[in-house]
This record gives structure tokens, C-alpha cells and sequence, in this order.
């Protein structure tokens, strides 16, 4: 029979197979199409126009979308800066064991990651608008203020507002795997170095963060894959304006604006390279930095 | 482990001075506190808005219930059936999760434990398509739905979700980590067949790995918003991320009925994190050790 | 064997994810006589009843998308070429876009012979209803010609009447309205303002512009806008307006709350906006002509030049838009001012509003209706207008220095957005 003549090993093919052809066409197929659009002109009636790299140069000269992708990278490092440190200062605490509803605690920073992205834009966008946001009743009620402030309207503001869902939303996310990693580390060497006079904080940066680097290194390299293509904030916040003056107006926002309510599909997929091997550049040299530091905090 | 540490550290603790102890620990409680407030008042705040009209949601800042309720979930019935969207909530999730769980095991035990030609090189390639955004296949999706007829159906949603390279990366990182190879070679000797191998033995050993997986993948996709945005047509068929959206209706805006349906949206969510949280978190923590 | 089992997990697993797709495809089966419609306005929902009703052998599948995804989803589907309505419904905002779109039926041609329609409509709603080429391509059934809505207490106490037509010439030119917005804005101590926003200046303005966006490819600002940015900087500056956004609750609770004199309103904002978010200020307020008559919004209906069931479709479209009794039903039970203004005109002399004070609306808009300038559109419209309100807005919140930053920041915007068009003077 068939099976006897299959060598063994060979079985991993079989095993593998559903999980690869699902991924050609729903997942390579795309992806080789948005290609072949990229080097074409399409409204998305008749058929594309063969037009070479010249999508790809205007990508290059293009200043909206170096505005973009500055947008994004703002709102990311605004955002992962305080995400992943207030997470391990957390995941340190509440690992220790005098704490008490430790699991409280947790269940309650983790709890903003699981609520719908789209919905938590909608809502601070409703808590911060202009003329009948709480935000700003509730400062004119403090006496703060006495007429409402603009906030939509200021590009700096919304993108540190953009910033600071994410961080809500991911600084309980971040903790866990903190603290995931932490309970990884063996007591028994920590207790040693305490036992030998070393301090809490001596402790924490000589042994806890070198081995937590593995940890750092996967929290990163998530954190710039998923915070390049961060969309529903921004989109339902700004209901899919990018307002004002285009300050929130992220990559894949601006990917989608272009190729799906201006039609210019090939021009919208040519950004979507540009931003994937500017994703690509990121991870690469994040992991090459922080492997680099690892070897030298150790040697 | 840890309950048997407990209590002599905390006696160790106790040797301390108390009141040096006790300060410091004060800050602690209160900055955990601070959080803990700053992650519950957008809730609240949600909550409590969603109690009251249109115009007083305009004309004052409210931190006490309003008496709108009934009215505003009326208005909001009237544009969109929020529970129709749980429900298509539930069913593309769910589906997707076992998808991405069975098929995303089967590849990685595949990937793990069988050394066939290629093996590396595919795995690299599965990992590098981590690294692909979602949003630059989004033209070619919409092509493939339309060539397979699937636009405008749960299934777009849903199959897609065989192929999760995360998933297969996590539970690899979970096998090479926790089944060695002697439980396979036991199984041949008794004579199973590799796929009951599979299913009858390996899988159930993937139990944990997969809790944590399934977790992640179903929040991801119960909060997925840009595929149902661009495949799904029908509002009949419309997740709640995207219900929640059509209440910015046509005619003006009542913050009342947005912030009711916002509020609905999440409280399905509130409530089961409530019941499982202990077993979520830790499903997550498991999770993130091995991978 | 085993093998196969796993197969048919395998088989099982997918055909359960089909077979939840599956049902939704079944539901679209080539039955006869069913009419698929899509709309974005629950208006509709009226309309397909009475259809029902006077057609009972004809089914009809109305899909209601209520937001501004709608025109994304229209426009998917006549790409695709796949479950594209029969008929469909398309905002004025959008129908510039959609209508030079091939794959819209052309309505001039026999057997539809839509100008037998579209004849008895007001003239802009006839040009807005053609393509570049002359050929109707959909069919309005609303009439929007637009009015100052007024509050009869606040002219009562600030100008001394109410009475529609005393009102109308005090504010019959935009330097008149200033000076009202001053003195108002000063006598109530800056709590009541003459204009609610910067919009019930940009609604005028734009509908009497002379040359569109864009001519021979080139950018082109009419002057009517030139005059709009320096009109709305100046309601701005002097306190004319009151700032409020247009659509944001704070907008409709002034209407309520009788902070604002003025708003510039089509038709369908009596039942829409301020029937609808003041409902206890019935009997306070008035109609009366501004500076330029204009109007606002509407929507056309458009046949899929690939249905099956054209017949069908334009008995639906035929029956919205002519149909005498369900027309006049339409416009006495909902206050629907209608495109065709022969139905309009015998309605006119017996339509009062009690919400208006017993002012014969009808009769109002009836005229208005008349004076409404034809502008010109282009298939850019909605893109470069709403970067227009922008800069527009920006630059009245102080992000441009000067008008001359604006333009600049504008054309090259547009430049960007469309490279096609050449944005250089």
C-alpha cells in the first residue's frame, strides 16, 4: 500500500501540505497579485494597465508617504517606550511575592488588551471630541478650562492620544510575557544573590534583565511588526480621516485610503512593498542590535 | 513550586525593619492602583454615557447613571442588531480558532518531528511570512474571494485562518520543547499510523500550548475589522467591530446609542474574561515561556 | 484507511466553514421577479412597501447599509461584477463618482425613456441626473433646494420680526448677515450667534460656483470659493458663527437650546435634523432666503446595465420618482419635497408646518427650487472637497498663517492625491 512505500519522514510533507496550500491561495496568491498590481495602473474596472516600476518611483518621491510612515514610527515609539518598560517594572512587582491580589492586578491590566481595537477608537474618539467630549467637560467643570479645547485639531495631541490607546492597550499584554519570562528564571539564583548582599536593584540589572533579553528581543520584534501596521485606532478615531493636516494618518491607513477609496490599486500595493521592506529593514536590525548587546552585557 | 516558597520568604521579609518595608510597599499599592483605575474608567465611562440622551451627554459632564437606557438601546436596535453581530462574532471566531489550532499543530508537529528534505528552509519560510502585513495581500484577498465566490460569506473570514504562521511557530517552539521523540517511536512500535499518532496521542498533549494559542487567536480575530471592512457586504452578516462603526449613522450623531453600542460590544467580552481570567492569563503566560 | 479518516476530518472541517457560507450563497438564487436593491437610507424602506403593495408579484431584497463604507461596498461589487444590485441608491455626495461609471444603465434610451421623467423636475436636478455626454444615468426622487431655517424668537428679539419674507431681505447678502452676527453675537454677550458654522456658509458658496474642480485636467478654484475662504475667516473672526460642528451633538443641541439664528438647510433637514433633534421647539422657527440660493445633498437611483431585471428595475425607479399618489402620500405623511415639481406645485398651496409656524413650505421651496444655479461636477468632487474643507478648516483654527499657505497646502495636495491633474497656475 501506499503508506508502506512512504519512507517515514516523509509523513511531515503530508503534515504539512493543508497548512501550505491554504496558505498559496489565501495567503501567497494575494500577496503575488498585489505584486503584479504594483507594476500596473487599475480602477478596478477593466483590466490593469502594465505600467513598469513607475508606481514604485513615485513611491519614492512620494512626501505623504514619508509623512506616514513618520506618523507611524511616532506613534510607535511614543507608545512601545513606556509599554515595555512600565510592563517589566509590573511584571517585576508582581512577581514579588508580598504583593497581595496579585491576580487581581493582573487580570486587571491585561483586561484593555482583549476589548476591540475599532471599539476603543470610536470611544476615545467620543470622550475627546471637541464640543461634547467628557474630556473636555470634565475640564471645564474642574475650571481648567472655560471654553472647550479643540483637541481633534491638534496633530500632536491626537498622535500622543493614538499613542497611549496602544499603550493601554499593550502594557498588560506585555506584563504577562514579562512575567511569563520571569517565572522562567530560577528562584533559587535570585535568592543566592540576595543571600550574598546584593540589592533588589543590583539583582534585577545584573541577573533578571540579561536573562529576560531572549524575552525582549520576541517583544520587540512583535511590537515593531504589529505597531508598522497599526490601522483600527487611528482609522475609527479619526473615521478614517488621518485628521488634522494628515498627522494620524498611519502607513497602512494611508495604504488603504489609496487603494480603497481612491481606487488607485496599484499604487496603494506598491506602498504596501514599500512598507513591508521597511518592516523587513526594522526587525532585522532591532534583532541584530539587541543580539549585539546581549553578547556584550555577557563577555 | 511557588506555594512552597511562599511562606519562607515572606518570613524572610518579616526580619526586615517593618516601617521601610511598609512605605515603599504603600507606593507600590498606589501606583498598581492608579493603573488599575486608568484601565477601568474608559469603562465606566463608556458604560455610564451610554445611559444618557444626546443632549446631555452635550451640555454637562456626567459621572452618574442616566435614565436613557431603554430608550437608547431602542434607537440603537432600530440601525443595528448588535446581538446578530455577537452572533457572527462568535461563529467567525470560533471557527477560525480551530482552524488555526488543528492545521497550525498538524504543520508544526510536522515541521518538529519529521526530518524530511526542505524541512528548514520551509520553516524559515513560514516564519519570514510573520513578517508580511496583512494589509499588502488585501487587493489580491479580495481578488481570491471573488474568483473562489466566497465574497460576502463567513468563509473568507474563516479558512484563511488555517494558515496562521504564528500559530505554527508557537506550537513548534511548545513540541521541540516538550514531546520528545520516544513517544512517537513508542506509538510506531504499537503500531499507529502517524496521523492517529497525531491525533489520539500528540494532540492531547498540546493541550496547554494550544489553550494559549486559542485565546490569542480568537481575541485577534473576534477584534479583526479591516477583513470583514473589505470582504463582507451584508450587514446581516457584519461582526460587532464593525456594527459598532455603522452607529456613526447617516443623519448626525447620537453619542448615546454609540456609546451604549460600544458598550455592548464589550461587555460579552467583559464578562467571560471576568469568569476565566485566572485561566486566560495563564494560558498566555504558558504560552509565552515556550515560545 | 486511517488516512482516510483524517481526510475526512480534514473535508469536514472545511465543508463546515463552507456550509456557514453556503447558506448565504443559496439565498441569491435566479428566482424570477426579485429585484435586489441597495440602499444607504432608510427612507427606502417606504418606498419598497408601497412597491409591494401596488406590485405584490414582485419580491424585493432591499439591503440597507447605513454609513459611509456603502459607497466602498458599491463600488467592490460593480468592479467584481458580482451581486451588483439591480437597482442602487447614491448620495449626491458620491454621485458625481458613481455616475461615470460604465456600468450604469443609460436611462435616455428606449425602452426607459427617462426624460419623460425627469422633464417635469427642477432644471439642476435634470443636469445633475446626466453624465458629461448628456445621458441620464439615474433618477432623483427628492427635491433639496435649501433655506435659511431661522428661529422665530431670536429674529423676534434681535431684529424685530419674524415674518419670512422681512427676515429674507435682512439677510439677503453676506455683508448684511455679518453685521447681524456682530450685533447678536455683542447684544446677547457672545451666547447667540447669526450662523451655526462655517458650513452654512460653504453649502452656499459651493453650489454657485461656475467652473469644477478641475478643467482640461487642470486644477481650477472658482471664485465663488476664493470668496468663501475670505467670508467664512471674517464669520470667524467677527463672531458670526458659532463654531460648532456640523453634525457634532453640540450642533444639534443648540438647536434646541436656541443659541444660533441661522442654519443653512436643505429640505429634508425639517424632518431630519430639526424636527428630529429639537422636537420641542415646534412652532419657533421659519423659512427664509439668504444671499444665493442653493441646495444640498439628494439621492439618485441607478440601474445596473448588466441586471436581469431591468424591467423590474425601472418599474421601481419609475414608480419612486412619478408615481402620482404614492408621491403625494410621500410628501403629506413625511414632509418629502419632491424633484418633480409639477406634483410639488399642486401641493404647494395646501402643505403648511406646523413646526414652521404654518408657513406654507411647499409653496417656499417650490420657488426656490427654481432659483437653484446648476454646478458643475467632475468625478473628483467628494475627494477634492473634502481636502478642501480641511485646509478650509484648518486654516480657520489658525494652522495656515495666510490664505496664500492654504491654497499652496491645498493644490499640492491635490497634486499628490491625483497626479493626473496639473495643480500649477
Amino acid at each position: 500500500m501506499f503508506s508502506k512505500g512512504l519512507k517515514k519522514e516523509h509523513y511531515g510533507y503530508l503534515f504539512i501540505a493543508p497548512f501550505f496550500i491554504i496558505f498559496i491561495v489565501f495567503g501567497l496568491y494575494p500577496i503575488v497579485y498585489s505584486f503584479y498590481l504594483s507594476l500596473s495602473s487599475w480602477d478596478g474596472f477593466g483590466s490593469p494597465e502594465i505600467i513598469g516600476f513607475a508606481n514604485y518611483k513615485r513611491l519614492i518621491g512620494d512626501y505623504m508617504f514619508y509623512k506616514a510612515l513618520f506618523n507611524t514610527l511616532f506613534i510607535w515609539v511614543i507608545s512601545v517606550i513606556p509599554q515595555l518598560t512600565v510592563s517589566l517594572i509590573l511584571a517585576v512587582i508582581l512577581h514579588e511575592k508580598f504583593i497581595k491580589g496579585k491576580s487581581l492586578f493582573r487580570a486587571i491590566f491585561f483586561f484593555p488588551n482583549i476589548v476591540t481595537a475599532a471599539s476603543l477608537g470610536l470611544l476615545v474618539g467620543l470622550i475627546f471630541s471637541w464640543q461634547s467630549g467628557s474630556f473636555n467637560e470634565l475640564l471645564i467643570n474642574l475650571g481648567i478650562i472655560s471654553d472647550p479645547v479643540n483637541w481633534p485639531d491638534k496633530p500632536y495631541f491626537m498622535r500622543l492620544l493614538i499613542s497611549s490607546i496602544l499603550f493601554w492597550q499593550y502594557f498588560g499584554y506585555s506584563m504577562i510575557i514579562y512575567i511569563a519570562g520571569l517565572q522562567g528564571i530560577s528562584r533559587d539564583l535570585l535568592e543566592a544573590a540576595e543571600i550574598d548582599g546584593a540589592s533588589k536593584v543590583q539583582v534585577f540589572f545584573k541577573i533578571t534583565l540579561p536573562l529576560l533579553k531572549p524575552i525582549m528581543i520576541f517583544q520587540v520584534i512583535t511590537s515593531i511588526i504589529g505597531g508598522m501596521q497599526i490601522f483600527d485606532q487611528p482609522y475609527t478615531l479619526t473615521n478614517g480621516s488621518g485628521n488634522p493636516d494628515n498627522a494620524t494618518l498611519t502607513s497602512v491607513m494611508y495604504l488603504y485610503k489609496t487603494a480603497f477609496t481612491r481606487y488607485q490599486y496599484g499604487y496603494g500595493s506598491a506602498i504596501a512593498f514599500g512598507l513591508f521592506i521597511i518592516i523587513v529593514i526594522f526587525s532585522i536590525i532591532s534583532f541584530v542590535v539587541m543580539n549585539r548587546k546581549t553578547k556584550g552585557a555577557q563577555g | 513550586m511557588t506555594q512552597k516558597i511562599m511562606p519562607q520568604t515572606t518570613l524572610g521579609r518579616d526580619a526586615q525593619p517593618k516601617s521601610k518595608v511598609k512605605t515603599s510597599h504603600v507606593f507600590i499599592y498606589i501606583f498598581l492602583v492608579l493603573l488599575a483605575i486608568i484601565c477601568i474608567v474608559p469603562f465606566y465611562i463608556m458604560i455610564i454615557y451610554g445611559t444618557h440622551t444626546n443632549s446631555e451627554i452635550a451640555s454637562k459632564f456626567i459621572f452618574l447613571p442616566g435614565s436613557a437606557l431603554v430608550e437608547n438601546y431602542h434607537s440603537m436596535m432600530e440601525n443595528v442588531n448588535i446581538w446578530r453581530g455577537f452572533m457572527n462574532s462568535l461563529i467567525i471566531s470560533c471557527c477560525s480558532t480551530a482552524l488555526t489550532l488543528y492545521f497550525g499543530a498538524l504543520n508544526a508537529y510536522g515541521f518538529a518531528k519529521f526530518k524530511f528534505k526542505g524541512n528548514k528552509v520551509l520553516f524559515w519560510f513560514v516564519l519570514a511570512t510573520m513578517m508580511v502585513p496583512q494589509q499588502l495581500g488585501l487587493v489580491g484577498t479580495f481578488r481570491i474571494m471573488y474568483l473562489l465566490h466566497l465574497l460576502d460569506t463567513y468563509a473568507a473570514l474563516i479558512l484563511p485562518a488555517a494558515a496562521n504562521a504564528f500559530a505554527v511557530f508557537f506550537v513548534k517552539q511548545f513540541i521541540d520543547g516538550t514531546i520528545p521523540d520516544e513517544i512517537m517511536e513508542s506509538a510506531r512500535v504499537d503500531g499507529a499510523g502517524e496521523f492517529k499518532t497525531f491525533n489520539r496521542i500528540i494532540l492531547p498533549m498540546l493541550v496547554p500550548a494550544l489553550a494559549a494559542l486559542g485565546i490569542f487567536s480568537f481575541i485577534g480575530s473576534w477584534n479583526n475589522f479591516m477583513g470583514p471592512l473589505v470582504l463582507l457586504f451584508s450587514n446581516d452578516k457584519y461582526p460587532l467591530p464593525l456594527l459598532v462603526q455603522l452607529l456613526q449613522g447617516y443623519y448626525g450623531t447620537n453619542y448615546g446609542v454609540q456609546y451604549l453600542g460600544v458598550a455592548l460590544s464589550v461587555l460579552p467580552i467583559i464578562i467571560a474574561f471576568a469568569i476565566f481570567s485566572k485561566r486566560i492569563i495563564g494560558s498566555v503566560a504558558i504560552g509565552a515561556v515556550k515560545g | 484507511m486511517r488516512k482516510r479518516a483524517q481526510l475526512s476530518l480534514i473535508t469536514l472541517l472545511i465543508g463546515l466553514a463552507m456550509l456557514l457560507s453556503g447558506c448565504s450563497l443559496s439565498a441569491h438564487g435566479e428566482d424570477q421577479k426579485v429585484l435586489n436593491i441597495w440602499t444607504f437610507t432608510d427612507e427606502a424602506k417606504d418606498a419598497v412597501k408601497a412597491f409591494k403593495k401596488a406590485n405584490p408579484d414582485i419580491k424585493v431584497n432591499l439591503l440597507f447599509i447605513t454609513n459611509d463604507n456603502y459607497v466602498q461596498k458599491l463600488i467592490s461589487v460593480l468592479q467584481a461584477g458580482k451581486k451588483v444590485p439591480d437597482v442602487f441608491f447614491v448620495e449626491n455626495t458620491y454621485w458625481p463618482q458613481i455616475k461615470q461609471i460604465p456600468l450604469l444603465q443609460n436611462l435616455s434610451k428606449s425602452p426607459f425613456n427617462a426624460s419623460e421623467i425627469t422633464d417635469q423636475q427642477f432644471q439642476y436636478i435634470q443636469d445633475i441626473e446626466k453624465d458629461e455626454d448628456g445621458n441620464i444615468r439615474g433618477l432623483g426622487y427628492q427635491g433639496t433646494p435649501g433655506a435659511f431655517y431661522y428661529r422665530r424668537d431670536l429674529t423676534k428679539k434681535y431684529l424685530g420680526t419674524d415674518d419670512p419674507d422681512k427676515v429674507s431681505e435682512m439677510i439677503s447678502s453676506w455683508d448684511k448677515i455679518m453685521e447681524i452676527g456682530e450685533k447678536v453675537a455683542k447684544e446677547s454677550n457672545g451666547k447667540v450667534h447669526a450662523l451655526s458654522s462655517y458650513s452654512d456658509i460653504d453649502i452656499v458658496q459651493a453650489a454657485n460656483i461656475k467652473q469644477p474642480w478641475v478643467v482640461d485636467g487642470k486644477l481650477v478654484i472658482d471664485q465663488a470659493r476664493m470668496e468663501e475662504i475670505d467670508l467664512t475667516k471674517e464669520a470667524r473672526e467677527k463672531n458670526v458663527e458659532a463654531k460648532y460642528e456640523s453634525w457634532g451633538s453640540a450642533w444639534t443641541a443648540s438647536m434646541q437650546q436656541g443659541t444660533v439664528m441661522f442654519y443653512a438647510e436643505p429640505t429634508w433637514g425639517l424632518p431630519y435634523i430639526f424636527e428630529s433633534n429639537a422636537p420641542k421647539t415646534s412652532g419657533k422657527w421659519g423659512l427664509a432666503n439668504g444671499p444665493k440660493a442653493f441646495s444640498g445633498g439628494g439621492t439618485f437611483m441607478a440601474m445596473y446595465s448588466k441586471s436581469k431585471h431591468k424591467d423590474l428595475a425601472w418599474k421601481f425607479m419609475k414608480f419612486y420618482t412619478s408615481d402620482p399618489t404614492f408621491s403625494k402620500d410621500l410628501a403629506k405623511t413625511q414632509q418629502y419635497f419632491l424633484s418633480n415639481k409639477k406634483i410639488d406645485s399642486e401641493l404647494a398651496p395646501e402643505l403648511t408646518s406646523d413646526f414652521l409656524a404654518g408657513q406654507k413650505y411647499f409653496d417656499f421651496f417650490e420657488k426656490a427650487g427654481e432659483e437653484v444655479p446648476s454646478a458643475p461636477q467632475t468625478k473628483y468632487d467628494n475627494d477634492i472637497n473634502s481636502i478642501w474643507t480641511n485646509k478650509l478648516n484648518e486654516y480657520l483654527n489658525g494652522g495656515f498663517k495666510t490664505k496664500a499657505q492654504m491654497l499652496k497646502s491645498f493644490k499640492t495636495e491635490v497634486g499628490h492625491d491625483f497626479p493626473e491633474i496639473d495643480v500649477n497656475d
